[in-house]
């Protein structure tokens, strides 16, 4: 059986490495076997976990003795990943010539859509092994994340047959002296020139097998992306970000990614109503500078929430007991499948 | 008009980049000075503050003194093209060909230099006072900064590596950092980081921390720490006891947050932190302080 999927969505600064880190331990407290995958270029699920985690290798983590499940959690360096695949489609004469290709070199780190076009092969090989129930996915913040959905669908384009033919191609492509006559080759030329444009060429003849390959996995990524068993969940902190929000729900949206339900982080402590009986007119002053300190909220703002992860002392998430005590609040009211709970679908 | 200062409004996702930005323009206005809001990667966020119209990539006005631009890549790559090849035709024939766009798009590093070079451009026409840039989160910033040095890494020479030079060259003399982050673990040593990794020049011309979303203590809370009396009567209410628990310790964190920086970031610039409230609902903005960086 193939892994499930879920993606964990969200602006930045509202937890969301924190978040998945307890969403994937919530699973695997169901004895799913869990894989946690970060694609922030930052470290902070190495931060958030306090531990050493490799980059591109699953590390495991140890969970109390009682739990039936699995965790295991892996940052995305996609520069060596970027690598690691390349040589792995090239012949070993062409990978010294690729590897000091300038334009690869570049690409490794800068080209855009890089960290997400190895996310996505990163996410397929890791359903490949078969180790996983659950593929857990901290994505970059919303902007990026809107590059991650569409990376599939760059690749496929960047790398599709036609545009490699063409680009390769000794006859009309942009390696021939056809093209390097024509006004395309030297309006490109004025743009980014002379040089860049060889190793350009350069760069996509010796790239072709690996760019084949690329183009496969892309599609199975968008297959993953697509499928009704993969979740998207949205986590969000009170009252910040709500415009970035409100982008990145619409863009969804037109991506036809329906939401499986919205995780409120730090969410505020739920004060009763300061009591009658309380007649200490200090007592009560200070209850309610407690209650104004808080974030304002209502309570049909919180039923928008399937899961809500409680605002915590943050020492308390800096070790894995404290963080698995914390998970312990996903004990979800609905379970986590995105047919079983379109009352949380906004 | 002199020469326009140009402010890069730096920090990690969610620390609220846009509202910091947003309120400087505010203050700067308000004194009389001219300014323009530059948001970039295609966003636009801040025309909704002002219950303006969607943000495009032509200048509009927001307010009296407060100009607004959303800088995407595509549109100054579209922008640049035309100015080089100088022929609308040229540009269509060659960028809008089907299997040269992806080549474009995925190019290394142009993305942030033609975002900077639409920056340079509006330092050169002179309009404004302040050119304000609301930049991507944390390692993107960093690359739309230094997105000029890297187009001169790859042309090596020619006419694509003069034209960068430029724009670093202004770049590097003519703008200040302010670098926003929260009192909290993780963005202050984000902040930090971003600090050191600047080049040495940006360095010099960081003008101001902001550190965002302050919980001040108000006198009524701060004084029942001491009262002993009055905290065992709280004792009786077990959810209002670990709330105001939970506030002591946020305040504690904070404190220790902002003493770090001072520490970390003393030498050899003295860098002014500026402390913003947070907000206890949304869209309530405080009006910004800067005289600290006059």
């Amino acid at each position: 059986m193939s892994a499930a999927v879920i993606f964990m969505c969200g602006t930045g600064g509202v937890g969301k490495t924190t978040s998945s880190v307890a969403m994937a331990m919530a699973q695997a407290r169901k004895g799913k076997r869990c894989l946690l995958m970060t694609i922030d270029p930052a470290q902070r699920l190495a931060d958030a976990l306090h531990l050493k985690i490799k980059d591109n290798v699953p590390t495991p983590i140890a969970l109390p003795k009682d739990c039936k499940g699995s965790l295991s959690a892996m940052m995305l360096d996609a520069g060596l990943a970027f690598e690691s695949f390349s040589q792995q489609y090239t012949s070993p004469a062409n990978w010294t010539k690729l590897s000091n290709n300038r334009y690869f070199q570049f690409a490794k780190s800068n080209m855009g859509g890089i960290q997400e076009m190895m996310a996505v092969v990163k996410m397929i090989e890791l359903i490949d092994t078969n180790q996983y129930d659950l593929i857990v996915i901290d994505t970059p913040p919303a902007q990026n994340a809107q590059q991650f959905f569409e990376a599939p669908e760059k690749i496929q384009h960047l790398f599709s047959k036609s545009g490699l033919q063409w680009l390769t191609s000794k006859s009309s492509g942009f390696a021939s002296i056809n093209f390097a006559k024509s006004i395309i080759a030297k309006g490109l030329q004025v743009f980014l020139g002379r040089e860049t444009m060889t190793d350009i060429s350069d760069f996509f003849a010796l790239f072709t097998q690996s760019a084949l390959a690329l183009e496969h996995i892309a599609k199975r990524g968008q297959k993953v992306l697509q499928d009704p068993t993969t979740a998207y969940w949205l986590v969000e902190v009170p009252h910040r970000e709500i415009r970035q929000l409100k982008t990145l729900k619409a863009y969804l949206h037109t991506k036809q990614i329906t939401i499986t339900g919205r995780l409120l982080n730090k969410a505020p402590i739920v004060l009763p109503e300061i009591p009658n009986r309380v007649h200490d007119l200090r007592l009560r002053t200070l209850m309610r500078e407690i209650q104004q300190h808080q974030s304002t909220y209502d309570d049909q703002l919180l039923e928008q929430y399937a899961l809500q992860l409680p605002v915590t002392n943050p020492h308390n998430l800096e070790s894995i007991s404290g963080l698995w005590e914390w998970s312990s609040n996903l004990e979800v009211k609905q379970p986590i499948s995105p047919q079983s709970s379109p009352s949380s679908i906004h | 008009m002199p020469d326009a200062t140009i402010h890069f409004i730096m920090g990690k996702g969610g620390v609220g980049r846009s509202s910091t930005a947003t309120l400087i323009a505010e203050a700067f206005a308000k004194e009389g000075h001219s300014t323009i809001l530059v948001e970039c990667n295609g966003s636009s966020d801040i025309p909704e503050h002002f219950a303006g119209e969607q943000g495009s990539y032509t200048v509009q006005t927001l307010r009296p003194n407060i100009d607004h631009i959303s800088v995407s890549p595509m549109a100054a790559i579209e922008d640049y093209a035309i100015q080089q090849l100088k022929l609308r035709k040229l540009y269509t024939l060659i960028f809008e060909n089907r299997l040269v766009q992806p080549l474009i798009e995925a190019a290394p590093g142009l993305h942030d230099a033609v975002q900077l070079g639409k920056i340079y451009d509006l330092w050169m026409q002179k309009k404004w006072h302040h050119i304000i840039v609301d930049c991507p989160a944390t390692g993107h910033g960093l690359s739309l900064i230094n997105g000029a040095q890297t187009m001169m890494n790859i042309a090596k020479r020619g006419p694509l590596y003069e034209q960068n030079k430029l724009v670093d060259e202004v770049i590097r003399t003519q703008s200040r950092l302010i670098l926003v982050t929260l009192p909290e673990d993780l963005p202050c040593k984000e902040t930090l980081e971003l600090w050191q990794r600047m080049h040495v020049d940006f360095q010099q011309r960081t003008r101001g921390i902001i550190l965002n979303q302050w919980q001040e203590l108000s006198d009524m809370l701060k004084d029942s720490i001491q009262d002993t009396d009055l905290l065992t009567s709280l004792d009786a209410h077990p959810i209002y006891h670990s709330a105001f628990l939970l506030i002591l310790r946020t305040d504690t964190q904070q404190n220790h947050w902002l003493e770090w920086l001072q520490t970390n970031l003393a030498t050899p610039h003295q860098i002014p932190i500026l402390k913003y409230p947070k907000r206890s609902a949304p869209n309530t903005f405080i009006p910004l302080n800067i005289e600290a960086w006059r």
